[in-house]
């Protein structure tokens, strides 16, 4: 499984992983259980520092898509943990959607805009 | 014949051996066509003009620790103790890896005065989210005979301890450094260009297995020669063994070089660019940076290994044992 990391993107380095983890288990594509390098072996690979990769880890981490246990690697976690409240998930989307309108964009691109990428994410999706 | 004519039979073989690795560093600069000196883009014609004395300078380079052989062996020639052809032949392997790499960096920084233009870095680039364990590059079944003929020397060892502990230890030694060197090799820096990531991920891969499974082959073939050498063949036996596994050799030297000019020619290295760009303030040689995962960086005067790095200080451990252990057998 490949990840792609692209250095004409604004996103920094780790932002730029941790999209490219989360669009993966959110398209099936790393399932429950997946065992993801560990940071040493990531950062190495790519030649950054080690903090760039265990910053993205920790951000997954914190949003319940992996655990990670020191010294055995990073794990996806159980979808049954990641569940968040309604709130945190509208408050996610409501933040998005103010960069979209602040952009200028009108109500009518910012919805083919959500449906291309919502398609985009669920094409692969296995669950 | 004797002995001493023995181990002279032996580096005679081990030089043999090296030529063909020498050949191909001296062919590596022009792999990839007349337009390139390594990864350089050379203008047309760079190799009739001022690529000629750079490539015959390199070449010479590669070549030179062949002179510094003929000197120590006249040394040891005139010492009358073959044996220490056995630690020169391992001051060879050494030296042959330093002087590859100072003779690389050189000639590419010259051809580098005269390059077309530097070759795009890609800006976008792939790496692979499988882990690399050093399990998934183990055999069992190989690792339980290593175990078993390991157990068995030391069974052996336990009747003449005093006679044969040093050379078990070195043998036990030498298959530690193999075991540490696939450590390396399996977490080596594998960055993908984005285009045709799978393809050039599947050529890294086979070389690096090619590469660890080489490891196993020789710390197998140390552990089987551990058991004639505690049971005492004599040289001449120990001659024509060296011998038997010549054509072992040779078969994994051929596919070994198929792999790697498959590899080399077909796969074009790619760097993230701004990614650990080098640091004004990385002293020469040594340095400490607990936050890099590699375990070299680059700074304005060059290069420096990072002692914060687990791997940087198991190899220097490994390399200080490495003189300290034939020092004490010696002795």
């Amino acid at each position: 499984m490949l990840l792609a990391i692209d250095t004409a993107d604004h996103r920094p380095i780790y932002q730029q992983v941790a999209d490219g983890i989360r669009a993966l288990i959110a398209r099936g594509e790393l399932r429950p259980g997946a065992a993801l390098p560990p940071v040493r072996q990531l950062a190495a690979d790519l030649g950054v520092n080690l903090n760039t990769i265990a910053v993205a880890y920790r951000e997954l981490q914190n949003e319940g898509l992996l655990t990670v246990k020191h010294g055995s690697g990073a794990v996806v976690a159980s979808r049954t943990t990641t569940e968040h409240s309604d709130e945190d998930l509208r408050r996610s989307l409501r933040s998005a959607l103010t960069q979209l309108v602040l952009a200028g964009l009108s109500r009518g691109k910012i919805l083919s805009i959500v449906t291309d990428e919502l398609h985009a994410l669920t094409k692969g999706a296995k669950s | 014949m004797n002995d001493s004519l023995v181990y002279w039979a032996l580096y005679a073989l081990f030089l043999v051996v090296r030529i063909p690795a020498n050949v191909k560093r001296c062919r590596i600069p022009l792999l990839r066509g007349p337009g390139y000196f390594f990864n350089t883009r050379v203008p047309a014609g760079f190799f009739e003009g001022p690529g000629r004395d750079i490539l015959r300078r390199y070449r010479l380079w590669i070549l030179a620790p062949f002179g510094l052989d003929a000197t120590a062996l006249a040394f040891i020639y005139r010492s009358g103790d073959p044996r220490f052809l056995l630690y020169l032949a391992l001051a060879d392997v050494v030296i042959a890896l330093i002087n590859h790499t100072v003779a690389l960096k050189r000639s590419i920084r010259q051809a580098q005065a005269f390059e077309l233009e530097p070759v795009p870095q890609a800006s976008a680039v792939a790496f692979s989210l499988t882990p690399r364990r050093l399990r998934d590059y183990t055999s069992l079944p190989l690792e339980l005979i290593v175990i078993g003929l390991n157990l068995a020397a030391v069974l052996m060892l336990w009747q003449r301890p005093e006679e044969l502990l040093g050379m078990v230890l070195l043998l036990f030694y030498i298959q530690l450094g193999l075991e540490l060197l696939k450590y390396a090799l399996i977490a080596g820096r594998t960055l993908l260009p984005r285009d045709n990531a799978e393809e050039y991920l599947a050529w890294r891969e086979s070389y690096r297995r090619l590469m660890t499974d080489s490891c196993d082959a020789v710390r197998l073939m140390v552990a089987v020669c551990t058991l004639p050498a505690i049971v005492g063949l004599n040289p001449q036996q120990m001659l024509i063994a060296v011998l038997v596994m010549l054509p072992t050799w040779v078969f994994w030297y051929w596919r070994r070089m198929r792999v790697f000019m498959t590899a080399y020619t077909r796969s074009r290295p790619v760097r993230l660019p701004g990614a650990l760009e080098p640091e004004p303030s990385v002293p020469p040689i040594f340095c400490y940076r607990p936050n890099t995962p590699l375990s070299f960086v680059k700074g304005t005067r060059g290069w420096a290994a990072t002692l914060a790095n687990r791997r940087t200080q198991v190899a220097a451990l490994y390399l200080i044992g490495l003189i300290a252990v034939p020092a004490l057998l010696l002795r």
